[in-house]
């Protein structure tokens, strides 16, 4: 009997050692911009819904390696090349190409989106989004946190000026509209207020009217084999505007020329522009860092389009999630990539991630009612009329800087419109 | 066998050679390599030879950087090394005030480079910065230091010069200090005036330090990546953009390694040129002595 329980007790030991062994036994490596050890909603969604994972799988643990959100895509194709990618990596939509022109991702439609019923593939809401990230039947990348830039307003000066956002549903109603909203409002000579905001520098640059304007009257900026088409009238016209808000119409202030796309957003918050195209993301930012003015006057529009009738493209952009082609972990790493992309990771970046929710029943959901979340509301319903997807083959994430600097060559006179325009298109190409 | 004595030497070496290879060399091979490849988002893609080299040398933006560079670098060079010399002289005298001022100066060279340039951005910024305070009153309200191509690159040299000059007097101080005293005082007692003195005896044994000080400033001037990065952006348009800024870009916004790598190649020449003046003028030092 004591031998009995000796040889059992043993073998009891043996077995527990043995599973705790294999528990704990996969180590994911993810790199993303997000820090869980941060304040910050999104840090909190991400932080939690790796709790929840690893709760459900205890044989799998996810370390985050936060890095510079800039150099993501660059760093994960360098670490494939390497050896030593991460597991996953996150990808913004501007460098799409870095993914697609390597061998560093993994195909994820085998490893998760065959593994989605008909009911969520149907909930979900950006399966036009695949198109981006698919080459022949492979599909590169999984989106995640989507975003889109959007006009927003001072909706007190709006009103003060009898103004509505119908009278900004085009390019022309926008600079009109500014012309009425610039103001010297202390009498020193100098304007105070604004109309519209622009960040010109080629440094921290974003999206500009240019850029929006020439996407939609030339129905984007490149042909099926990713060579620029926007040196013509379309791309003329739209950085005219630019041009001219600055020289002509004075509803600019050409320090505009100086300014990233963080000085400008800065000076919009600081009370100095009534409108700018600005990213669907800084919302929440914008209004609670307003000075000299109530950050619950922000308000959104669609991005003005070029003719009456039709709003300008939402660039359906934001982050996305690879998988390493040559992860040890391919299994465990897409059973992630899926959670993070699914239901459950879906309603965790809505609430607290404060981010446009990705499934109809998230979107749905009460909280999407409080009205803190007006802006993230207003921003899924412009996606949902006019969200306009960039090739995810062709590298675009430095032709809103080509944009810039032809608008700068033309206002400093370094440059005629079609030869800044023309650098611009080759300067795209060069990058292809 | 590696334990006698005829080996001593090259045990000595062997480190520095290693670290050498591994950090110069084998970066220099690799980045040729890539010069000669037509490199697309970090693959490399097909071999071009010298067609990278070509591109970079008959490319318009390149050749306005350059002439940028040279701009910047030539005024930025005068003015750091007059300023430079100016406080070196005006601080050669060792007395409590000189310290106190000493240390002053040295400020703007301890803070960080992209510390410097960026509080110098806040101050020149028109929206939210000090210049406009400055000049609105001065009937100047319009005028956008960093949105004008002559006052950005006004402003670049001035950060330059504001964070260099200390830098140049130190090494002219120390130029100045190891000068004999009794040259200047034999030449007192013989009646020689100040302008004489300065002319006869201090900026001939200052030759050397001044050449040295001018070569090395010249090279960092040359090679300065974070004044126009941070203050300027390159901008407005390109009027001051770098070849250093240029070759950044190119490398890691614009990810066209061969090229970035044909013009980090060229540069590099030049560096190495630059060097070579600076080696000759350290042996020319080390004769005198």
């Amino acid at each position: 009997m004591k031998k009995f329980w000796s040889i059992g007790g043993g073998l009891l030991a043996v077995s527990l050692m043995a599973s705790s062994a294999a528990i704990a036994q996969t180590t994911l490596t993810m790199w993303t911009f997000l820090d869980i050890n941060a304040k910050g909603g999104r840090n909190a969604a991400l932080k939690q819904m790796i709790s929840d994972f690893e709760a459900v799988n205890p044989d799998i643990k996810v370390k985050v390696e936060p890095q510079v959100w800039s150099t993501l895509a660059e760093k994960f194709v360098l670490g494939s090349n390497a050896g030593n990618a991460p597991d996953i990596g996150w990808v913004n939509s501007e460098n799409l190409g870095f993914i697609m022109n390597s061998d560093a991702a993994a195909d994820l439609k085998p490893l998760v989106l065959d593994g989605w019923s008909d009911q969520q593939k149907q909930d979900f809401l950006l399966n036009s989004s695949f198109s981006a990230v698919t080459d022949g039947d492979a599909v590169k990348a999984m989106p995640l946190l989507p975003s889109t830039w959007v006009l927003m307003y001072r909706k007190d000066l709006f009103d003060a000026a009898g103004l509505t956002p119908t009278d900004v549903a085009t390019w022309d109603g926008v600079t009109k509209a500014a012309k009425l909203l610039t103001k010297d409002t202390n009498g020193d000579g100098q304007n105070d207020v604004w109309g519209i905001g622009l960040g010109l520098s080629q440094e921290r640059f974003s999206v500009t009217p240019a850029f929006l304007a020439t996407v939609d009257g030339n129905g984007g900026i490149f042909d099926d084999s990713c060579k620029a088409t926007f040196d013509n009238d379309a791309g003329r016209a739209a950085v005219t505007m630019q041009v001219d808000w600055i020289d002509k119409d004075k509803v600019t202030p050409r320090e505009a020329l100086a300014m990233s796309s963080d000085d400008a957003i800065d000076q919009f918050a600081a009370g100095r522009y009534a409108m700018m195209i600005i990213a669907n993301s800084r919302y929440e930012q914008i209004q609670r860092t307003a000075a000299g003015w109530d950050g619950s006057h922000l308000a959104i529009a669609p991005v003005p389009g070029t003719n009456a009738g039709k709003p300008g493209p939402a660039l359906l952009v934001g982050w996305w999630a690879v998988q390493w082609s040559k992860s040890p972990n391919q299994e465990a790493a897409a059973k992630f990539i899926s959670y993070m992309s699914g239901l459950d990771g879906a309603k965790l970046w809505n609430v607290p991630g404060e981010q446009i929710p990705t499934y109809r029943s998230v979107a749905e959901r009460p909280e999407m009612s409080d009205p803190v979340r007006q802006g993230l509301r207003v921003t899924s319903e412009i996606l949902a009329n006019s969200g306009v997807l960039m090739p995810g083959k062709c590298n675009w994430g430095r032709t809103q800087a080509d944009f810039n600097l032809a608008t700068q060559q033309v206002i400093l006179g370094q440059a005629t419109l079609e030869d800044a325009l023309r650098q611009a298109e080759q300067a795209t190409n060069d990058r292809q | 066998m590696f334990s006698s004595e005829k080996f001593t030497p090259y045990r000595l070496v062997g480190l520095a050679v290693l670290v050498e290879l591994g950090f110069v060399i084998v970066p220099l091979v690799i980045g040729f390599w890539y010069s000669v490849n037509r490199v697309q988002f970090f693959q490399i893609r097909s071999f071009t030879g010298f067609d990278n080299y070509w591109r970079v040398l008959t490319s318009p933006s390149v050749a306005n950087a350059l002439a940028v560079t040279v701009t910047f670098s030539v005024i930025s060079l005068v003015l750091t090394f007059v300023i430079g010399f100016g406080l070196a002289m005006w601080l050669e005298r060792s007395n409590r005030l000189n310290g106190v001022m000493q240390a002053v100066v040295l400020i703007p060279y301890m803070i960080a480079m992209l510390v410097g340039s960026m509080l110098l951005k806040w101050v020149f910024s028109k929206e939210s910065g000090l210049s406009d305070l400055v000049l609105a009153p001065m009937g100047m309200g319009d005028v956008s230091i960093l949105a004008d191509p002559e006052t950005a690159m006004a402003a670049l040299v001035y950060n330059a010069v504001w964070r260099d000059s200390a830098f140049a007097m130190i090494m002219l101080l120390a130029g100045l200090k190891s000068i004999p005293g009794h040259l200047q005082l034999a030449a007192r007692v013989d009646g020689a005036s100040a302008w004489y003195r300065f002319r006869r005896i201090t900026l001939p044994l200052l030759q050397v330090p001044i050449f040295i000080t001018m070569i090395r400033l010249f090279i960092h001037l040359v090679n300065t990546l974070t004044y126009p990065l941070i203050l300027t952006g390159g901008g407005p348009g390109t009027s001051t953009e770098t070849v250093v800024l240029k070759m950044y870009r190119l490398g890691f916004n614009d990810n066209v390694l061969g090229q970035a790598n044909a013009l980090a190649i060229m540069v590099f020449i030049v560096n190495i040129a630059l060097v070579a003046v600076l080696l000759r003028l350290f042996k020319k030092a080390g004769n005198i002595q």
